[in-house]
């Protein structure tokens, strides 16, 4: 299937991951499927892999506007809905917007911000929309939140816990890049500022065009979703497992799917489809038992995907 | 329900009858009257709930024991031991009902078995042992139950699980005595034939040809050997077993033949025999009439080719005779012919004058020949087996006064005539026709089948097989006379069974176990040589893959055409053609680094998961990817 849209989403991934984000192309390409299925993502990694670079690159390249949360414990719900200010020359409370009103929002280190700032943030995250003082606003489309968690911190944190987990479409680490193009990386320094010149590639309305169509034109088989639900039957019958996939997480799953379709040039989704996006968009949904918590979500996912046989006719 | 105990109650009581009857016709009066009494009493006082003290039967036992140990001895061990036996079984029977009592029945039942073979091993044997067998082997199953719970009662379901148990462990113990009794060693001489031509009397063959020496012969029914070979013409059924060279005192007699005289055996022998001969008293190895060789057997043969082995009288055995149906017996060089014209001197006067006739009138003696013959018709002579002139005139009698007389009479008148004519003759002894039983291939001869006829020395031939019997009136109706009723075809079947059962089982010793090895290994040499085997083999062998392509087509049959090429393409990849797990086609398909496979795949999966069948186009499209890609990893 050719397309116009497609081929410029192809095009800035390409871009994206040749010029400014190296080794990265499985983070970009998730970010891409999460944006272009009305998600949001969650980069899980230490300090220093890229996450804000990678969220300020897509928000360049996507010609979006970009609004940034450094996330503390002091932080509180008005820093990043906005408020309401008195306007003496107007002689009212003049609404002034706060990060969260734009296309793409990184919520840094989210893990740090208290649960009460953490839940107006979720909230606003899945419902579009924010509520301050009575008036609603609604949020610009698309709306992309890239928050980040630094998994070894402990001390001072406030985890995100499993039911907010559950908004994020993936939930994905960074890793470290290859050693030769680390080792490039390093010679050449930080791109912040060339990332700033970045010419944008796509437009909000090319983007909301294009999750129009995937939701449109890319065909879903009764197979796939059967094969999802098993899928997600599986993880809530797996004896590691307290809260399996939930029916948010289905959902979720077949979008993505349908998304990574679309960026594989097809009008229908396969198998394949689910299973490259099944971990990352499921994974982080499991809600082991309490003897269980050390283990790797992942893992647990991945045996699941291997146990349930493919759908091939 | 059924309780436990009186199933096993019945069933010991079952093995117990089983056990005995084989031995019953053998025992003495007083165990023959002590058995079914003790069994009765055993059941009524079972009944009335009576239990009379165990010392009582041990000392009946114990009486009885010294009774017949006395009577033990060296000529007589078998007797005793299974009257006590019988009576051990006897005793058990009326006694307590106990687990070990029913042990002990089921073995002394066997041993009874057992002890029955000591006086005749008949198929009977066989049955009652398969019988026995299955029986024990289901109340040693029930004794276990009824060793843990005695009170143990079972459902119908329960019984039959219970029964498919036993039928299944009977089934192999038959297979493993089948087994056993193949390959277990035997001794040269079967050890319990110890005692041949027990209770049979004398055969129709006897050593010396004597007529005259009884009013009426009685010849019984008695077997005396089974030929299995193919039926003869029944003109043919000349079975010669000796010759009888000298006459004396009113018989002939067998002398060892002169020293130099030696026959021809015939070059071609096509009517082969094996011969299982009932062992007898005579050590004569009778054969089809000219017998070239006979093997099998360590046997020696005269002059005139009259086979002697002392192991027929010994034991049972089989040997094998290769024929030549023919008349005439020839010679290497001329015979002694004072030897073969000795006679008495007091002859018969009427016998002696008419021999001397034909001796003068005769001018060859073919034509001697010829004129006894018309003497003979001319006499108008009956052959019969009642009413025979006795003494020692009898032939004279025979001939001339009664007329009638069986083929003593008329062999011995020939031959004494024709050696009073000048020509060299002999009497020759063994058996004439048979009884062919088409079910075993096989001819029964029997006692009454034993007959004599006469060899005459022609010059220039050689010994020519002369029957005088066959010139009387009556003879030909001898044959027909056992007619073809119901009853003797019964007979016919139940001697095939016995024959069968002779062939098995009872000449089964060491040699034959040999030959077992050796024909079961040259047979596994052979295995690939004939041709039509070779044949055979590749046709069933075409059948199997026919077979299981007609299977696999039918199994295929069921898959949709999608499934079908699925199968195809995966097998392509997995040798087993089973899908790894956590793969899709098109992952598949971009692990094999193959444009063509991509290309499949994407056909593939664009059609199934767009939940719409294939396209002819798109299924022919298929296909030659696949052919392609076959054709590629065949080259590789």
């Amino acid at each position: 299937m050719s397309n116009p849209q497609r081929d410029a989403i192809l095009n800035a991934i390409e871009t994206v991951t040749g010029s400014y984000l190296q080794g990265k192309v499985r983070a970009v390409k998730l970010s891409f499927i999460a944006l272009l299925s009305g998600g949001h993502i969650l980069l899980e990694d230490i300090p220093g892999l890229g996450k804000t670079t990678l969220a300020l690159t897509l928000a360049g390249i996507l010609g979006l506007t970009f609004g940034r949360i450094q996330c503390t414990s002091d932080l509180l719900p008005s820093d990043i809905t906005g408020l309401s200010i008195f306007n003496r020359d107007e002689n009212r409370f003049t609404f002034i917007r706060g990060p969260i009103f734009n296309n793409i929002l990184l919520a840094d280190e989210s893990n740090r911000a208290m649960p009460k700032t953490q839940s107006a943030m979720l909230e606003a995250m899945e419902e579009r929309r924010v509520t301050v003082e009575g008036v609603t606003y609604q949020l610009p489309e698309p709306f992309l939140v890239i928050a980040t968690q630094n998994p070894t911190e402990q001390v001072g944190t406030y985890p995100l816990p499993e039911s907010q987990m559950d908004r994020f479409l993936i939930r994905t680490g960074l890793g470290y890049p290859p050693e030769e193009v680390e080792q490039a990386i390093i010679r050449h320094g930080s791109i912040r500022d060339e990332i700033r010149e970045i010419p944008p590639l796509l437009s909000a309305e090319a983007i909301l065009a294009t999750q129009r169509a995937i939701r449109d034109q890319v065909y879903l088989s009764d197979k796939i979703t059967g094969y999802i639900m098993k899928l997600i039957l599986a993880t809530r019958e797996h004896p590691l497992v307290a809260a399996g996939i939930s029916t948010r997480g289905g959902i979720n799953i077949t979008q993505a799917a349908r998304a990574h379709a679309f960026l594989d040039g097809r009008d229908y989704v396969a198998p394949e489809d689910v299973l490259a996006v099944a971990i990352p968009v499921g994974a982080h949904r499991l809600v082991c038992r309490n003897e269980n918590e050390h283990l790797d979500k992942e893992e647990i996912l991945r045996s699941v995907l291997r146990n349930v046989p493919v759908p091939l006719a | 329900m059924m309780r436990l105990n009186r199933l096993l109650e019945i069933l010991v009581l079952l093995i117990a009858l089983i056990g005995v009857i084989p031995l019953y016709p053998h025992l003495e009066p007083l165990p023959r009257v002590i058995l079914p009494t003790a069994a009765i009493a055993g059941l009524i006082l079972q009944r009335k709930g009576i239990r009379p003290p165990a010392s009582l039967f041990t000392a009946v036992s114990l009486l009885l024991f010294l009774f017949y140990a006395l009577r033990f001895g060296r000529d007589n061990v078998v007797v005793p031991a299974a009257n006590l036996l019988a009576i051990f079984l006897a005793v058990r029977l009326a006694g307590e009902r106990s687990n070990r009592a029913y042990l002990q029945t089921c073995a002394l039942a066997l041993f009874c078995l057992a002890a029955s073979t000591l006086f005749s091993l008949s198929p009977l044997f066989l049955v009652a042992l398969v019988m026995l067998l299955v029986l024990i082997v289901s109340a040693l199953v029930l004794l276990t139950f009824n060793e843990t719970d005695p009170l143990l009662a079972l459902s119908r379901p329960e019984l039959a699980t219970l029964g498919k148990v036993i039928a299944c462990s009977g089934g192999a113990s038959l297979l493993l005595m089948l087994f056993f009794f193949a390959i277990l060693p035997r001794t040269q001489i079967p050890l319990w034939d110890t005692m041949p031509g027990q209770g049979r009397k004398a055969s129709g063959l006897s050593d010396r040809v004597q007529p005259g020496s009884t009013t009426a012969i009685e010849a019984g029914r008695g077997i005396v050997f089974r030929a299995a070979m193919a039926p003869l013409d029944s003109q043919q059924l000349y079975w010669r077993a000796v010759v009888f060279n000298r006459y004396s005192a009113g018989a002939w007699v067998r002398q060892p033949p002169p020293p130099g005289e030696e026959s021809i055996r015939p070059r071609g022998a096509p009517v082969r025999q094996a011969i299982f001969p009932e062992a007898g008293k005579l050590p004569y190895l009778p054969g089809i009439n000219v017998t070239a060789r006979i093997s099998g057997v360590r046997s020696t043969t005269a002059g005139d080719l009259v086979t002697t082995s002392p192991a027929v009288t010994r034991r049972r055995t089989t040997y094998e005779a290769f024929s030549a149906p023919g008349d005439t017996l020839a010679l290497r060089r001329p015979i002694d012919r004072p030897f073969y014209l000795r006679l008495p001197k007091d002859l018969p006067p009427r016998l002696a004058a008419a021999a001397a006739k034909i001796g003068r009138t005769g001018r060859t003696d073919q034509e001697r020949l010829s004129l006894a013959r018309e003497l003979f018709r001319s006499l108008d002579l009956r052959y019969a087996t009642r009413n025979l002139p006795t003494g020692s005139n009898s032939l004279d009698l025979f001939l001339f006064d009664r007329k009638q007389g069986y083929c003593e009479f008329f062999a011995s008148s020939l031959a004494l005539i024709m050696r009073g004519a000048g020509v060299p003759s002999r009497v020759v002894g063994g058996y004439y026709g048979g009884n062919y039983n088409e079910l075993g291939g096989y001819y029964v001869i029997t006692d009454e089948l034993a007959h004599a006829w006469t060899e005459i020395y022609l010059e220039g031939k050689g010994w020519v097989t002369v029957d005088p019997s066959t010139w009387a009136s009556g003879f030909a109706e001898l044959g027909n006379e056992r007619n073809r009723s119901l009853s003797r075809r019964l007979a016919t079947m139940a001697d095939t069974l016995n024959y069968y059962w002779e062939l098995a089982v009872i000449t089964y010793d060491l040699e034959r176990q040999l030959q077992l090895v050796n024909r079961a290994g040259e047979q596994m040499h052979r295995l690939t040589m004939p041709k039509n085997l070779r044949r055979n083999g590749l046709v069933a062998v075409l059948a199997v893959a026919a077979i299981s392509i007609v299977v696999l087509l039918a199994r295929r049959r069921r898959l949709s055409p999608e499934e079908r090429l699925l199968r195809q393409f995966v097998a392509l990849v997995e040798p087993g053609g089973e899908m790894p797990p956590e793969t899709g086609i098109l992952e598949l398909a971009t692990r094999m680094e193959d444009p063509r496979a991509i290309r499949f795949a994407m056909l593939y999966s664009s059609a199934v998961y767009h939940d719409r069948p294939l396209g002819r186009e798109e299924r022919r499209e298929l296909s030659s990817l696949l052919k392609a890609l076959r054709k590629d990893r065949r080259r590789s």
